[in-house]
């Protein structure tokens, strides 16, 4: 399995990466900013995706409609967003997403959400 | 005699003048060159150096936040040393490391959290950290105190006797807002005699802060609308409206003969979002008082446009509509077209001619594309 995480913020994505890669949920790529998430995605076809909304260059909910209008792929999705505000969680949700997770959040419950929905594949 | 010598000899005054001016340019411009030559190496040296800090102490970092309860003591101590042995190299490094885990606490919750904490304790970053809140600088001490406050190593004590011995009117409210932080109850009584002015940073923070607090524990704002501060009175005013406090409105309509033009534009404003169509005479009966005031006029047309459609108010849109502010005849002009009994026909045939904008005024209103 590969999982894709999009951050700017490279001390959490260590983090995260760090976690998941100890729960054996499978090879974890990163993507520091909007543009090089797109390219991985294309390259790299990953399982399921976890992004930060505010990104430079594309932000997450651009993500959400790059990865399921223009490539029309099924890829679970994961959102992390700073604000949680209803209505990016509903844009999120409506763009395609498959989980939402509010920041400050613990880095535990990410892996439980990511097996899950690893499971689901 | 030397051919530059000779030179000088054929120069008369002002052509000497002419080039010592330009071999002064000429010197200076080097040296400024040369200063921005050194800095940029300096900035990427250190950018340099923050990275490489960054990428040394992720490690450790990670090992002792997620393997908190698997670590022994011993396996715990190694990681905390390989940690000391950069941070005590240098008060960069120690900055460095505290920063990336200020950084990182934002983002995590749970037992992540507590072990980034626990963390930074045993790091004695708190005690650095504490340290700086001894310089001068208030940047540094404000920055300090967030950090500290994020860390949850600072108490309520130790803000309280920062707040006391602070003049600095930034520093205070800086540290006003780890108080409520620390303690989210305090957000509901710090109002409570309070005179100081409110900047627009703080109101942001509060309101932060009260967002997160369940919507049964948000406090009565009315009860601060006799506040001596004008500012205090104008939050309130605007948290009555954000948090839709519909029991607030009969408590507000004294403010619209408040002494600030600021607090009777806000009240206004607030009374038109909570639809308090029931007060719309007595926020008409301030319309003539104020008519001179772009803002306050402006909030009337707003209020009696959307809430209100008796013959007297009409009447005092039709008013508004030769108002010298664009945007209160502007608004005038919207709310009388949407009125059913008046509506753009009876705009054009009775009050066009009043107004030499008013036609383009109608006519931009009625473009679907401009509305």
């Amino acid at each position: 399995m590969k999982i894709l995480i999009c951050d700017d913020d490279s001390a959490l994505v260590s983090m995260i990466r760090f976690k998941l890669s100890r729960e054996n949920l499978g090879e974890i790529i990163k993507a520091a900013d909007g543009r090089e998430a797109r390219k991985l995605i294309e390259q790299e076809r990953p399982d399921l995706i976890v992004t930060d909304v505010h990104m430079p260059f594309h932000t997450g909910l651009e993500i959400i409609a790059y990865v399921r209008q223009e490539l029309r792929l099924q890829t679970p999705i994961i959102i992390l967003s700073a604000e949680g505000l209803e209505e990016t969680v509903l844009q999120a949700f409506n763009l395609g997403a498959n989980d939402f997770l509010s920041k400050p959040f613990s880095p535990a419950e990410l892996a439980i959400r990511v097996r899950r929905l690893l499971q689901k594949l | 005699m030397t051919a530059f010598e000779q030179f000088l000899s054929t120069l008369d005054e002002r052509g000497t003048f002419f080039l010592m001016a330009a071999v002064f340019f000429l010197l200076l411009s080097m040296s400024v060159t040369l200063l921005l030559l050194v800095r940029r190496a300096l900035s990427r040296r250190d950018d340099r150096l923050l990275e490489t800090l960054k990428e040394t102490f992720q490690e450790p970092i990670n090992t002792l936040v997620m393997l908190d309860g698997e670590l022994t003591a011993d396996q715990r101590r190694a990681q905390l040393n390989i940690l000391t042995d950069v941070t005590g190299r240098s008060t960069f490094a120690r900055q460095t490391l505290a920063n990336e885990m200020v950084s990182l606490r934002k983002s995590l919750s749970g037992a992540a959290a507590t072990a980034l904490e626990r963390t930074f304790v045993d790091l004695g970053l708190d005690v650095f950290c504490k340290s700086r809140l001894h310089f001068t600088s208030w940047k540094v001490k404000a920055k300090m105190i967030q950090d500290l406050t994020e860390m949850n190593c600072i108490s309520r004590e130790e803000l309280q006797k920062l707040q006391n011995h602070s003049h600095h009117q930034t520093l205070k409210e800086a540290i006003l807002i780890a108080m409520i932080r620390r303690d989210h109850a305090y957000a509901l009584r710090f109002l409570d005699g309070y005179e100081g002015p409110l900047s627009q940073w703080m109101m942001v923070n509060l309101y932060q802060q009260l967002s997160q607090v369940h919507f049964s524990h948000v406090p009565d704002f009315s009860k601060w609308f006799g506040s001596r501060s004008e500012e205090v009175v104008l939050f309130c005013v605007r948290m009555t409206q954000h948090f839709r406090q519909l029991g607030s409105v009969d408590a507000m309509v004294p403010l619209l003969h408040h002494t600030s033009p600021r607090v009777i534009a806000a009240t206004i404003q607030a009374l038109h979002d909570l639809n308090a169509f029931q007060v719309a005479d007595k926020v008409a009966r301030i319309a003539d008082l104020f008519y001179a005031n772009d803002t306050i006029s402006l909030q009337v047309a707003r209020f009696i446009g959307r809430l209100s459609n008796a013959p007297a108010h009409v009447r005092l849109l039709e008013k508004y509509l030769v108002h010298p502010s664009f945007e209160v005849r502007h608004e005038a002009v919207s709310a009388l077209m949407a009125m059913p009994d008046y509506g753009r026909n009876r705009l054009m045939a009775e009050q066009v001619h009043r107004e030499p904008t008013l036609y383009q005024i109608i006519q931009h209103t009625s473009d679907p594309l401009l509305r």
